[in-house]
Order: structure tokens, then C-alpha cells, then sequence
């Protein structure tokens, strides 16, 4: 869908809004008119999931190049480390979809953000950091948080700009939306709207799922609510699940001090007047940088104080703010310095071991209907059956229909002929049962899947 | 500090001496709503209620009630919610305690349960429900609602399609979000939600009720016994 409306905006026929969220209202369309560009180059899907990728591998490498000039080689290292390990972030930045070119944009706005607060003239970046909050934001609505996180950080270090350059933002912010105001404001019929509630649904799950975002236990089940298609970790599910809570543990204690440490440098006297503490010049960008990081983090507490149900995805802005966040805290803390590297290290480990250990895996059993597979499947089928056969995926939530055969009249007659992967075997009693009650077995492999057929001819 | 910590004394007693003072006003309250509440016909298919008496206690935090009937969703379909057709309860009082989780205690002089029968497809030592399929959002709906309970239900008299078993106690409450740990008359039984169904595994054997897509696309299941 978002490439035939992308078309359309090369056509010239300008959508006001995305697609309609799960609350029943549309969203921003502003991820649309971002990849109409990158559609002109070429539709072809696999493009654009590797544009995903790019983008978040050169807004690493820009805010890692930034961070070595601005911090240190140490910090930029422990950056690059974690942003190419964490597994969240990693499996996110493997397709195409609205969210995953959030963390491009959130590595311009803590670029933006650092200058703003460490350079004299910083109007300028104070207006640059508000349009990517807007751009993110118009991605993932949930990132709306970042905009009273922004505003208090400009707040607590006097960085408000005039009254004028505040007008002239909101201006700038009305514009970015423009579209979808004036789709609410003059085009839809509120008469016909039933909006689904996503506030005080639940409490439990916004602190779970940013644990899990930390951890990546997530992604160690095979299917999960928002995943196309997990992790087939049998059977050594436990033992994944285990060593990514252990990481993440690791990971909220240091986010914990890290919050702990930047706060002690904020002098609270009343609501109005809420201060940094003096700090020697030389530690004076990184403590800066580290209070306002903590306090974007902390305002994930939203979440959870109007109970909103969020999943992994939803943190997605955290991406390299988490990464730069320790980076920071390994250049401010002085005494603890090797125990918190240390402990890093212990999670980039697990974190890394997992991450390459699932590509590797995808790599050895995709999936079939996996971008770059399924057309390989469509070839071998028709060069091994004829166009009256049809092909089905057996997994642990059923068969589904995949495809027929194109193959010419001269191949085999398979009919109906079901395709499981080796791993969903030997885990599924059930798949066995229906396997071996109702079909053969055949000699065709593709990739890791077994192939049987209702044929029995075929074997 | 201190005076924060005074302050928030304050609110707290105040708060629990409004409840004391008006808490046969709050139960009366209480009674409507829930009364009101289960006499809400959802539609067609969702389950009917029907009850005499049915009191709340704040003080006491207890639900009393003469009878409950529970009339379950009359429709033909296969699902696993229809393998109870009719539950009565009668002269129940059920107790709330708050420890560590929320703890139910229902007793009643006398439950009833009608039940459709089930057809059974033996393999492997297992029993494959042919009659029903299982959807998981049964389960999550009662793991969402009661994922933090643990409930003990206890009868002086249970008849299941009408024929007296005698006294029986039921506990229950969910180890996780896939598994809910049963003890029956001191039998273990748990239910383990699977991608492919809900597997019932007592200490005898294993029971398995497929998921709706298995149920439709096996054709060795003899689905005559609905």
C-alpha cells in the first residue's frame, strides 16, 4: 500500500493522511512523501528494505562520527557497538515499514540537540530538532512524548529561544501537519467516527514491553503481536529467553544509575526554577548531553502513567538515544568506569551473539515467504510441478495457501502439496499428526522445508 | 519530609474513614451496579445471566447471591466455548482477600453443569477433540482479566449433566500467560495454550483441542459427534 500511494505522489495526487491506526484515526502522512523519492528510484520491494537499512546504518555512523569529535573515541566505539548489536534495533532496520526510519531521524535530532545546547547560536538548531520530532513523531504518534521531554530540556538549561522563534515553530509545526488538520478539520465526517480506546488499557505492558525492547527477549519467540515473523528458536528457547533478560537487566540497571547520576546534577527549588548544577568545563557537554538523554528516556514513564498499550516498536525513537546514553555515561562516571564497560560489554555480547546467531539462522532456514525466497520457491515449483498443483505452508498455526504452480503441462501433477520447515516438525506433535495421517512425504526440498504431498503417486 | 509524610497520613485515614462511614451506602451502590451490569443483554452471542439475591459487602469485600444461572452462547458452532451449555450456582458467598495476588474464594451449597458430549481422536497416547476447536482469544481474554488471580471454588454438591458427583474443590490461577494451573479434588491438571490449540495434560493423559485452522483442515477428524 505505501508504495502505490508513494506512486501517487509522483503522479501528483498529494494524500492528506496515512493509513488508519488502530485507534480507528488516520495517521500522518508524512512517511509517504519521504520514501516518494527512494519509489521513483525503483519500487522494487527489496529496494526499499534495504534503504531502511541504510539510512539507520549512515545516521549511526553520522552521530558516531559527531560523538568522536564531541566525546570521545571511547564513547563513539561503545555507540557503534551497541547500535550494531542491539537486537530491537537491528531486526527493525530489516524492512520496510513507517516506524523503521525513526532512528534516522532520531540521530539528526540528537546531533541537533547536542549543538543546541553546547553552541552559542542555537536558534537554528533549536528549529531543525522541533521538525524531526515533528517527522518521528508523524511515524510513530507514540513519540509524541518526545515533545514535553524537548521543551523541558530546552527549559532546565535556558535554551528557550524568543518569543518570536517560538511562534514562528508553531508556525513551522502547523505547516508539517497542515495536511492532516485540514483532512479532520474540512474533509472527514466525525458523525461516522468510533474511535477504539488505547489509554488506561493496560499498566503492566508499556514497563514489560520497554524491558523487552532493552532485552530483545521478544524476538526470541517464533510469533508475537506487530512481528511478521519472529525467531524459530526450538530448542533453545529458554536458554535465549534467559541470556536476553539477563542483558537486559543489565542494561535498565545502568539506564537506572545513568537517570540516578545526571539527576544529581539538577538543582530543584521550585517548579519555576529548576536548575543544572555547575559543573567543571571540561565535563560540562558530556553531563549535559546525559541529563537531557535520561530525561527523554524518563518521559517513557507516560506510558505507563496513562496505561497505554505500546509494543517493542513503539520505542523505536530510543534507538540511539539508548546507545549514546551509556556511551555518555562511560565519559562522565570516573569511578565505576571499567565495571560499567564491563558490564556493557556483557550485554553487547549476548545481545550480538543472539542478533548474529538469528541471521545466520534465517540464513540457513528462511522463511518461504520471505522477501528474495518466495520468488526462488516460485521457480523450483514450477520446475517441478505443473500449473494444476498447489502449494500450502504448514507451520504451528495452521496451513495456509501459499501459491499455485506456474509450471508447464509436461511436469508433475503434485496437487496439493504442503511445505514445512524441518524445526516446525520436530517441535508440533499436531504438524506430525497431520503430516503422517494425511500425507506423503516427497523427495522435494527447498531450503529447510520439507515438501508432502496429498498424492500419493508423488514420492 | 516529615511533613509530606504527615500529609500523606492524613489523606490515607481520611480516605478510609470516609469508606467505613459510608460503607453500607458504597455496598448498596456496588449491588446496583453489578446487578445492573450482568442484566446488560449483550446480543445473541454472548452468554446470559440470570440471578436472585445477588449482594456485595464491602466491609466484609464479598459477593453473596441465592442463584446464579449462566446460560452459555446457544449457536451450533464447533468453538470450545460451547462445550458448556448451562452453569448454576446456587446459595454462593464469594470471598476477596488482596495478598501478594488477588485471591476468590467462592462457596456454594450447589453448582451445576450441563455439558455437551466430546468426540476423541486418539494418537500417540494423546486424545484430539474432534467435536470442538479452541480459539486463543478465550484464553487471553481470561488471562487479561484474571492473569493476577487465584481462585478457589469449592460446592457441597456438583452435578454435571445432572448427576450428583458429591463435593468438589476447584482451584486455579494462570503460572503464565500460556499455562493456568488446575487442582481438582487434588488432581493437577494444567492448561497449556499452544499456536496449534489448548493442550489439557492431567496426570493420566493428554487431552489437545485444536486451533480453528487445524480443526477445519483435517479431514480425518470425525466431526459427526458435534
Amino acid at each position: 500500500m505505501a508504495i502505490n500511494i508513494a506512486k501517487d505522489i509522483i503522479d501528483g495526487n498529494f494524500p492528506l493522511v496515512g493509513y488508519v491506526s488502530s485507534n480507528g484515526m488516520h495517521t500522518f502522512p508524512v512517511f509517504y512523501y519521504l520514501v516518494a523519492p527512494l519509489v521513483y528510484i525503483s519500487e522494487e520491494p527489496i529496494f526499499l528494505y534495504w534503504s531502511v537499512a541504510f539510512f539507520n546504518i549512515v545516521g549511526i555512523i553520522l552521530l558516531a562520527n559527531y560523538t568522536f569529535k564531541k566525546y570521545g573515541y571511547l564513547e563513539s566505539i561503545i555507540l557503534l557497538l551497541f547500535s550494531a548489536t542491539h537486537v530491537w534495533s537491528l531486526y527493525f532496520s530489516s524492512f520496510f515499514w513507517n516506524p523503521n526510519y525513526i532512528p534516522f531521524f532520531m540521530c539528526m535530532f540528537i546531533i541537533f540537540l547536542s549543538k543546541l545546547l553546547n553552541e552559542s547560536k542555537s536558534v537554528i538548531y533549536f528549529h531543525l530538532s522541533g521538525i524531526l520530532i515533528n517527522i518521528v513523531v508523524q511515524m510513530m504518534p507514540q513519540a509524541i512524548i518526545l515533545i514535553p521531554a524537548f521543551i523541558f530540556i530546552l527549559f532546565i538549561f535556558k535554551k528557550l529561544p524568543s518569543i518570536l522563534h517560538q511562534i514562528i515553530h508553531i508556525l513551522i509545526q502547523i505547516i508539517l501537519v497542515y495536511p492532516w488538520l485540514y483532512y479532520y478539520i474540512f474533509v472527514f465526517n466525525w458523525d461516522q467516527f468510533y474511535s477504539k480506546k488505547k489509554l488506561f488499557k493496560s499498566f503492566y505492558t508499556p514497563a514489560m514491553e520497554y524491558f523487552n525492547f532493552l532485552g530483545g527477549w521478544g524476538l526470541a519467540n517464533e510469533y508475537r503481536a506487530y512481528i511478521s515473523y519472529g525467531t524459530n528458536t526450538f530448542p533453545n528457547t529458554t536458554i535465549f529467553n534467559n541470556m536476553l533478560f539477563v542483558s537486559g537487566l543489565i542494561l535498565l540497571t545502568m539506564l537506572v544509575y545513568s537517570t540516578y547520576l545526571s539527576f544529581k546534577h539538577i538543582q530543584f527549588r521550585d517548579i519555576l526554577n529548576i536548575q543544572v548544577k555547575k559543573i567543571n568545563e571540561l565535563d560540562l557537554p558530556h553531563v549535559k548531553l546525559l541529563i537531557a538523554l535520561s530525561i527523554i528516556n524518563l518521559s517513557c514513564l507516560m506510558f505507563l502513567l496513562v496505561g497505554m498499550h505500546v509494543h517493542a516498536h513503539h520505542y523505536q525513537f530510543l534507538t540511539p538515544l539508548l546507545a549514546l546514553n551509556f556511551a555518555v555515561l562511560v565519559g562522565v562516571e570516573n569511578k565505576r568506569k571499567k565495571l560499567i564497560i564491563s558490564l556493557l560489554l556483557v550485554s553487547i555480547f549476548i545481545q550480538g551473539s543472539f542478533s548474529y546467531w538469528r541471521a545466520y539462522s534465517e540464513y540457513t532456514k528462511p522463511y518461504v515467504t520471505d522477501i528474495g525466497y518466495s520468488d526462488k520457491f516460485t521457480q523450483y515449483y514450477a520446475d517441478n510441478c505443473n500449473a494444476d498443483s498447489s502449494a500450502y505452508i504448514l507451520d504451528p498455526r495452521g496451513l495456509q495457501f501459499f501459491k499455485s504452480s506456474t509450471g508447464s503441462v509436461d511436469k508433475n501433477a503434485c496437487g496439493k502439496v504442503v511445505l514445512v520447515m524441518r524445526d516446525h516438525y520436530a517441535q508440533s506433535e499436531i504438524i506430525r499428526w497431520m503430516l503422517e495421517e494425511e500425507y506423503r512425504k516427497t523427495e522435494m526440498v527447498f531450503k529447510d522445508y520439507m515438501i508432502w504431498s496429498a498424492n500419493k503417486d508423488l514420492l | 519530609m516529615k511533613k509530606f509524610f504527615i500529609i500523606f497520613v492524613f489523606i490515607i485515614s481520611s480516605l478510609f474513614m470516609v469508606i467505613i462511614l459510608y460503607a453500607g451506602d458504597i455496598s448498596e451502590k456496588l449491588t446496583h451496579n453489578l446487578n445492573r451490569n450482568l442484566d446488560v443483554d449483550w446480543g445473541d452471542d454472548h452468554p446470559k445471566i440470570t440471578k436472585q439475591n445477588m449482594k456485595v459487602d464491602l466491609l466484609d469485600l464479598s459477593v453473596k447471591w441465592d442463584t446464579l444461572n449462566i446460560v452459555l452462547v446457544k449457536s451450533q458452532s464447533a468453538l470450545i466455548l460451547n462445550y458448556i451449555s448451562k452453569m448454576q450456582a446456587f446459595k454462593c458467598i464469594t470471598n476477596i482477600s488482596f495478598m501478594l495476588n488477588i485471591q476468590i474464594e467462592i462457596k456454594c451449597d450447589e453448582i451445576r453443569i450441563d455439558y455437551k458430549s466430546n468426540n476423541w481422536v486418539s494418537h500417540d497416547g494423546m486424545n484430539i477433540s474432534s467435536t470442538f476447536f479452541f480459539e486463543r482469544r478465550v484464553f487471553d481474554d481470561i488471562y487479561d482479566k484474571q492473569g493476577s488471580f487465584e481462585v478457589k471454588i469449592s460446592a457441597k454438591k456438583l452435578y454435571l449433566n445432572k448427576i450428583n458427583n458429591g463435593q468438589y474443590l476447584v482451584k486455579y490461577y494462570f503460572d503464565n500467560n500460556k499455562k493456568l494451573l488446575t487442582n481438582i479434588n487434588g488432581r493437577d491438571i494444567s492448561l497449556t495454550k499452544q499456536n496449534e490449540g489448548l493442550n489439557v495434560h492431567t496426570p493420566e493423559t493428554n487431552f489437545f483441542i485444536l486451533n480453528r485452522n487445524f480443526f477445519n483442515n483435517t479431514k480425518k477428524l470425525n466431526k459427526s459427534g458435534a
